[in-house]
């Protein structure tokens, strides 16, 4: 089987490199790299057609517990009269937290709504300048939406503080300490700011929502906030509260994916136990 | 004896204005929170030109002219104050989305994909007692985790499979306890280093 498979990879990679067995000068595809493009092929195919079944509305996304509490903690702010904090991380759209950023941004669209629609004031420090005019964007055609956009000062309420991490983080902690939010829901790609803008939101008495998929984070989240969002939950919240067909379709065929990857997992540990290794010598051509 | 170099004064002052906020906000803080912004904004500003001198307009100087659409590009940013053409900011915006969705992509279907994949389907059994338990735990704990993350296909959380995704958040609990305790210690290893900077440099006693 080992045979077959070698002269398989060695069949494809020297068609479509051109290759007779002298030196490639540049390669289309390398060595390991043979089933990742199949790979992307097939989850571009499975996208398409779950963003196709997304758009018919054939796709329901279950309910995350932690985006229940969205609603209560930007309600909580409206009884209490204090105001709310929304921060969508501090990725960018250049690098490969692209992807939370966005799933971030869908949340501040919700939040942002919600806000102009009970009448919470709330407030978005900034840390990146190329997301900033998207969150701008966003929130103005929130609060625009629910006709209330005379509540909005984009320059009080969407500040933005630094680029530059621990700076951005001292920003951040002291509006929570003079401003005593009653909410803070934090939703994005973090890095060593998340425990302190978890601890400074506890200490000023929010009720705190977090959610990130950068595994190193969550730990704090889960360790103060009131609800937390783990890993790939964050981007199932921004498609669900976006209701965007494209990324519940999305959603969808990422699940595709998992259970592809569940039956090869499986299959391939108990086939690689019986000394059969062909699924992972398969997955690393 | 204490130190006599200002920026270790400097450098001292700024440490326990930080470390003051542990005990309650306070104007000591305010200051030095507001130095580090303003710090944090003048070195920005100065990498920023840095940066389009280096690797922008050292280029376009040199007759690469593809490197005009990367000021374009940047000049366009800046459309979103006009009140007529703000819409064209949205151009370099979608050209920096498409950017990072893509690298991302290319990451995501290797190393969180086919790599992962690949590394669950190994052998349970290892040539000794305590390998063989720890793959297992292993296999167990991706099995059971990745189910807990499939949204929307509401079988895979009831009845008999329902167990798998409840086993998993608590494998994935476990692993963020680990995470925590791993980071907490790093964490007061970094403010051990303050700690030792202010006895050693500043105040010179140990």
């Amino acid at each position: 089987m080992q045979r077959i498979l070698q002269s398989l990879k060695s069949l494809v990679l020297s068609v479509l490199n051109g290759n007779s067995g002298g030196e490639i000068p540049m390669a289309i595809l390398t060595e390991g790299r043979l089933v990742p493009l199949v790979a992307f092929i097939l989850a571009w195919v499975a996208t398409y057609l779950a963003i196709q079944m997304g758009t018919q509305g054939k796709i329901r996304i279950r309910r995350i517990p932690g985006l229940d509490s969205i609603e209560e903690v930007v309600g909580r702010a409206v009884e209490m009269g204090r105001p709310i904090f929304m921060i969508p991380g501090r990725g960018t759209f250049t690098d490969i937290y692209a992807t939370q950023t966005i799933a971030g941004l869908s949340i501040l669209s919700y939040v942002a709504t919600l806000s102009a629609r009970l009448g919470a004031k709330l407030y978005v420090p900034m840390s990146r300048v190329d997301v900033y005019p998207v969150a701008v964007e966003l929130v103005t055609d929130a609060y625009k939406a629910e006709d209330k956009l005379e509540e909005l000062d984009v320059d009080e309420q969407i500040p933005y503080l630094s680029g530059t991490q621990f700076a951005y983080a001292s920003g951040v902690i002291g509006m929570a300490a003079r401003m005593k939010p009653a909410g803070n829901i934090m939703m994005g790609p973090f890095w060593a700011e998340s425990m302190m803008f978890a601890e400074s939101f506890a200490r000023a008495g929010a009720m705190q929502i977090g959610g990130t998929a950068r595994m190193y984070q969550i730990p704090f989240f889960a360790a103060v906030c009131d609800y937390v969002l783990i890993g790939e939950e964050l981007f199932a919240a921004g498609a669900y509260v976006s209701g965007d067909p494209q990324q519940v379709g999305s959603i969808a065929a990422q699940d595709w994916y998992k259970l592809a990857a569940l039956v090869l997992g499986i299959l391939g540990a108990l086939l690689a136990t019986a000394g059969v290794t062909v699924i992972g010598d398969l997955l690393r051509m | 004896m204490v130190s006599t170099d200002p920026q270790i004064w400097i450098a001292a002052f700024l440490t326990l204005a930080a470390t003051s906020y542990a005990f309650r906000d306070n104007k000591v803080f305010k200051f030095a929170e507001n130095i580090f912004i303003g710090v944090a904004a003048g070195h920005l500003v100065v990498m920023g030109v840095k940066n389009i001198r280096d690797y922008g307009w050292a280029h376009l100087a040199q007759g690469e002219i593809i490197y005009a659409v990367v000021f374009l590009l940047g000049i366009l940013l800046y459309t979103r104050y006009h009140k007529e053409y703000y819409w064209l900011y949205r151009y370099p915006i979608a050209f920096l989305v498409g950017n990072g969705i893509g690298i991302s992509i290319r990451a995501a279907i290797h190393s969180d994909f086919t790599v992962q994949i690949a590394q669950t389907a190994s052998p349970l059994i290892a040539s000794d007692a305590m390998g063989t338990i720890n793959n297992i735990i292993l296999f167990i704990g991706v099995v059971t985790a990745l189910s807990h993350f499939i949204f929307t296909y509401e079988g895979m959380h009831q009845g008999v499979l329902g167990y798998a995704p409840k086993v998993g958040r608590w494998m994935i609990l476990l692993a963020l306890g680990a995470s925590f305790g791993n980071t907490v210690m790093t964490r007061f290893g970094m403010y051990q280093g303050r700690v030792v900077f202010l006895l050693r440099e500043w105040l010179q006693i140990i």
